[in-house]
């Protein structure tokens, strides 16, 4: 029945439901995890490599973390072709208001302009909508940090912490549980390495399967600056193995 | 069904290039050449779309804006920044109309003060209220002072180079997360400079050098009203067409004022206390 409605993507079925939007939030859910969790000192984004390889020259491409401006960084779930496509997208958006402005665009604005135009491929065209949902975290000097979620319906939302990909409803249940107000930049990192933990298929953590971003002030004191920053392995391998310490120690303590 | 199209010409199975400038010898059936080279002659043909292209775009850029005879001029003080304009309108000879606002609201916090041909200066105003006003209701803040001046200056110099906006610009604004009033000059050629005082026109030069003498940071506002009072007086001595009546515009935390600084009042009243006084 769903046939009929299923193959235009601008075409409602009687039961009111977009097909192709929801098929493409199905695919998303087959991509790797990404977990963001945001602070009154920064916001933390994690995610799950999907592509595994020695072979992998790791130092010039990231995989899941994507920088839009110096405010600004994404973590992408989904079809990696397609968010290159609105990644792009989003850095010209973000470099044009600072070159009208001359000052960088508020968080926002950005995902509102990339939204419209994911749902621009929901309503005319005839192409497909895009496979991809984000997590955008960054600053700006209206609202502080903050934490938005976008998916291919071009439906965005503000979040205290979220996921998105495999498993996102489970990483979603252990963050209303886990997440408390007034938690340190550390302490979220470490949050959201558990939960990537928790959800991903294998049983230890290991840093090469792990891509972590935050957006955070360079000086904690002053408050001046706000960057943009790939973990780099020391700092990941340290969580990772803290990750997986917490979880042996919490499967001895329930075996007693 | 629809209905049979008409069969195309086949295609040339050899693509001649084909120049806009000048035709490939080559290409040209000898037997059809004009007699002058077409390239000789179109630029003095007025009906050629190269002559037009190119008379349109120098007629659009190439414009040498004339001193106009507003008087606007700006100085910032403490917290505040103070914006004067005159306030007549006149179309060579006759004055139109002796109370027209040369000086717009923005916002609750900003004005821009414009001179030039009226067209340009209520258009690109208006033009950029609208945008102000749109930018408040879709990411619910307004700009800063800075980002707006920005943005009056990224329109002007957009175009620039096709049909420039011939305004004289003075933005003033007061910033609450700063608590700072800023001054930013804009001339046609979209350049831009902050600045604790400026002028544009004749009335705006004759008030540069008491700027320079008078001007401090953090004025008072009694200073400010007295270095005002000097600037209108050097106008009304030096411009052969000195207005009278002037608007004085000031930001600050509460908001836009306006006030009507009307010389033969303020005249009158002096020559009262002069009297009373004797």
């Amino acid at each position: 029945m769903a046939r009929r409605y299923d193959s235009h993507t601008t075409t409602f079925s009687p039961e009111g439901r977009l097909y192709q939007v929801e098929y493409a939030m199905e695919a998303i859910s087959h991509a790797g995890a990404a977990v963001g969790v945001r602070t009154d000192h920064g916001v933390v984004l994690a995610a799950e490599k999907k592509i595994l390889s020695k072979l992998l020259e790791t130092g010039t491409s990231s995989e899941k973390m994507h920088k839009l401006d110096d405010h600004l960084g994404v973590a992408v779930a989904g079809i990696n072709s397609d968010a290159n496509i609105l990644i792009n997208s989003a850095r010209l958006t973000a470099q044009r208001y600072l070159m009208t402005y001359q000052e960088p665009v508020p968080m926002e604005q950005l995902v509102q302009t990339l939204c419209d135009q994911k749902q621009g491929y929901t309503q005319y065209g005839g192409l497909r909508p895009f496979g991809v949902s984000f997590l955008f975290g960054g600053w700006d000097k209206n609202c502080g940090f903050q934490l938005y979620q976008s998916d291919p319906s071009g439906n965005y939302a503000g979040w205290m912490a979220t996921a998105i990909g495999a498993n996102a409803t489970a990483a979603q249940a252990i963050l209303k549980t886990e997440y408390k107000e007034g938690m340190t930049l550390l302490e979220a990192k470490q949050l959201a390495t558990k939960v990537l933990k928790q959800t991903m298929d294998s049983t230890k953590l290991e840093a090469e399967k792990v891509e972590m971003s935050e957006v955070g002030w360079v000086n904690a004191e002053t408050k001046e600056n706000v960057e943009y920053r790939v973990l780099q392995t020391k700092e990941l391998t340290a969580l990772c193995d803290e990750a997986n310490a917490e979880a042996e120690a919490k499967a001895a303590a329930g075996k007693k | 069904a629809c209905l049979p199209c008409t069969p195309h010409p086949p295609a040339p199975s050899v693509v001649a290039p084909v120049s806009r400038r000048c035709r490939d010898i080559r290409s040209v059936d000898v037997a059809k050449l004009d007699p002058v080279p077409r390239s000789l002659y179109t630029r003095s043909n007025p009906r050629s779309k190269i002559t037009r292209r190119a008379r349109a775009r120098s007629e659009k850029t190439s414009f040498s804006p004339t001193f106009a005879m507003d008087v606007l001029f700006a100085f910032t003080g403490d917290k505040f920044a103070v914006v004067v304009s005159d306030t007549i309108a006149v179309q060579q000879i006759i004055v139109q109309k002796d109370d027209m606002e040369k000086i717009m609201d923005l916002d609750s916090h900003k004005v821009l003060g414009l001179t030039g041909p009226k067209g340009d200066c209520v258009y690109f105003g208006e033009y950029v209220q609208a945008n102000m006003k749109l930018y408040e209701l879709r990411n619910g803040a307004p700009l800063s002072t800075r980002a707006c001046a920005h943005f009056v200056r990224t329109s002007l110099a957009d175009a620039l180079r096709s049909g420039p906006y011939q305004v004289n610009v003075l933005l003033a604004g007061y910033d609450k997360e700063s608590d700072e009033a800023s001054l930013y000059f804009m001339d046609p050629y979209a350049s831009m400079m902050k600045v604790n005082s400026g002028g544009h026109g004749y009335g705006g030069m004759f008030s540069l050098s008491l700027f320079d003498k008078h001007w401090v940071p953090d004025m008072s506002r009694e200073a400010a009203a007295i270095l005002v009072d000097k600037c209108i007086a050097e106008v009304k001595e030096r411009l052969v067409t000195a207005p009278s009546k002037y608007h004085v515009k000031i930001v600050d935390k509460d908001g836009t004022h306006c006030e009507v600084y009307d010389c033969a009042a303020k005249a009158a009243v002096a020559a009262v206390a002069e009297h009373a006084a004797k």
